[in-house]
């Protein structure tokens, strides 16, 4: 029986290879092209073409189109002597590897930045959102949306220029946050969504492979939370304080409460700048 | 060192990578053995790449820096990344027999990706050794 | 082993050319792929030196088609010759099913094949592997040689130094004009098949 199988395979491979290999038949032709592949190049993520859902904050400020400053402006601030010489250290290492520690590093030196700049308006903004974003990815890590760290270097990338670009007007640096802002109400809307999908696809998982996420889904929650200091938004209450809410209906009570701050300190930024431009 | 996998091992897999690293917005994934055979591939639909010469050439690139690694003293290296223009490969061992690898374009940073890349790892090896 | 995918139902073979550095291993696959890849449409990888000699392996994949109702591709293999890639070969030789042994007829490099043979056996140990029980195939490269007057080995004296306790099918060859390439192939691709029975049941 095995002798007569082996028999079958062996005839059918060899008849194969003969069909395969006949060499007599064959041209001569060595050079011959290989087709190229069609590449197509991946999707670029779309940040500039939605509408703001909720633009209410900038309704009242007088028009201003959002684009990127000129790049004639020339940096002459020296990174190397700059107070956000250490956080651009961590910025690049948060690139290659997110740990525990780098996030750590990263709350901390954007609480000790917010010192140095308590003055500065525009940057304690940036400052928040970096510190947002810290303490989002810190928390979630792998369940964090992708676009967080994208954002969370765009949101840094801008704030070196606001902070490095000598000469940098306030009306600059103003449209350059505001940009951020706007990749950052995106990212929230994103996040939203992925929670609410997520939930979702839970409640239809049949899978018997994987292991249950209970635990990483509680701790899913993890944007900031207004408390007793408007610029105090803490994960660490938020967990405690969300109990038993279902991680996405969470996500949503600190969206809110983060576009609450945002709208505040936005309000009072265009109260000073109306002050500013009636004093001219 | 001979495996055997079955259908419902491949299928979990399957989903694995599906799941974690194509719906994160990875263009291609594979799994392979340390002879350069492939197990399981994946992709975006958008980017077809020869899998089989990129597994027999992965499988010989880990194994070389495997080696370079013993040589001068390390046990292994904790990343095998090559950065492209507009694609980067990624590689990460998967218990001793098996190497994941990972295509990806630079809109995934390779910090978030190595995350990602961690947790599928952590359920491919529970499928593997129930 | 093979490597079988019984989701997909498709078997992987690796069959690696061994051999003393400029045997002719290379040229074996080089010839192979101009010669077939308009019928087995596949691309040829290959790392070498400036100087065009193996540097990490060649690679040559394809298909022969469905046998028992599985896929079956085959990936051959080249290594590295010169004696300092031992490592290299050694990783080359990892998961192999099938080595097809090409020796050189030149008389100068008769102890060169020797070693070359000896170092084949103790890289598949390493693997747990025997050079008696894997599929094995020894090709006499360059016979063209002796008619321009090279000193060449004689088909005897091969067969004495090399398969006197192998006991392989063995074949006189020439790969760059072609001669027996193509039967080599066809050799150790057949007794590799018949040696995965079990695995295609």
């Amino acid at each position: 029986m095995a002798d007569r199988k082996n028999g079958t395979v062996t005839v059918e491979v060899e008849q194969r290879l003969e069909d395969l290999f006949r060499e007599e038949e064959l041209a001569q032709d060595f050079a011959k092209d290989s087709e190229d592949p069609e590449n197509s190049a991946p999707e670029a993520i779309d940040l500039s073409s939605e509408l703001l859902e909720d633009s209410t904050a900038l309704e009242e400020s007088p028009p201003r189109e959002l684009e990127e400053p000129p790049d004639s402006l020339e940096r002459s601030i020296d990174l190397e002597h700059s107070p956000l010489k250490d956080l651009k250290t961590i910025v690049l290492s948060i690139d290659w590897e997110i740990n525990d520690e780098d996030m750590t590093r990263f709350i901390e030196q954007v609480e000790t930045l917010k010192v140095t700049y308590e003055y500065d308006k525009i940057i304690l903004l940036f400052l928040q959102i970096l510190g947002s974003l810290g303490k989002y990815v810190k928390t979630n890590k792998g369940n964090a949306h992708p676009n967080a760290i994208k954002v969370l270097n765009s949101v840094y990338t801008s704030l070196e220029k606001v902070i490095l670009t000598k000469g940098i007007s306030e009306q600059e640096k103003e449209k350059i946050l505001l940009i951020e802002i706007k990749r950052f109400r995106e990212l929230k809307q994103q996040v939203e969504a992925k929670g609410v999908a997520a939930a979702k696809k839970k409640e239809k998982k049949v899978s018997t492979y994987l292991k249950p996420k209970e635990k990483e889904e509680k701790t899913a929650v993890a944007l900031q939370k207004q408390t007793q200091s408007p610029d105090e938004i803490d994960s660490e209450t938020l967990k405690t304080e969300m109990g038993p809410m279902p991680p996405h209906e969470a996500f949503a009570y600190a969206l809110e409460e983060i576009k609450q701050v945002l709208r505040a300190e936005f309000k009072a930024l265009r109260a000073e700048l109306k002050l500013w431009r009636d004093g001219q | 060192m001979e495996y055997s996998l079955g259908h419902e091992q491949l299928n979990g897999i399957e989903e694995v990578l599906q799941e974690d690293l194509i719906d994160l917005g990875v263009n291609c994934v594979f799994l392979i053995d340390m002879a350069g055979n492939v197990i399981a591939n994946l992709d975006n639909g958008k980017i077809k790449h020869d899998i089989y010469s990129l597994a027999a050439l992965a499988a010989g690139n880990f194994g070389a820096v495997s080696e370079m690694a013993k040589i001068i003293g390390e046990d292994e290296f904790s990343l095998l990344f090559h950065k492209g223009e507009k694609e980067s490969i990624h590689f990460s061992k998967v218990m001793t027999e098996f190497l994941l690898v990972t295509i990806f374009s630079k809109d995934i940073s390779l910090g978030f990706l190595r995350l990602k890349v961690a947790e599928a790892i952590g359920k491919i090896k529970n499928i593997l050794q129930p | 082993m093979a490597f079988v995918n019984l989701k997909k139902k498709e078997v992987q073979v690796k069959i690696v050319y061994y051999g003393p550095g400029r045997g002719g291993k290379t040229t074996n696959l080089e010839y192979i792929y101009h010669k077939f890849n308009e019928r087995i449409k596949t691309e040829m990888v290959t790392i070498k030196t400036h100087g065009d000699r193996t540097l990490f392996f060649d690679f040559l994949p394809f298909d022969i088609g469905k046998i028992k109702g599985y896929d079956v591709k085959i990936q051959l293999y080249t290594v590295p010759g010169q004696v300092k890639y031992d490592s290299t070969r050694r990783l080359v030789l990892r998961g192999v099913d099938a080595v097809v042994f090409v020796a050189d007829s030149m008389q100068v490099r008769r102890e060169k094949n020797i070693l070359s043979l000896q170092n084949l056996q103790k890289n598949l140990s390493t693997y747990k592997k025997s050079i008696f029980k894997i599929p094995l195939v020894l090709q006499y490269n360059k016979r063209d040689l002796a008619e321009q007057g090279i000193p060449t080995l004689s088909f005897k004296v091969l067969e004495k130094d090399l398969n006197s306790q192998l006991k392989v099918p063995s074949f006189e060859a020439s790969a760059l004009v072609g001669t027996n390439v193509t039967q080599t192939m066809k050799k150790i691709i057949s007794m590799t098949m018949r040696s995965l029975q079990r695995e295609l049941k």
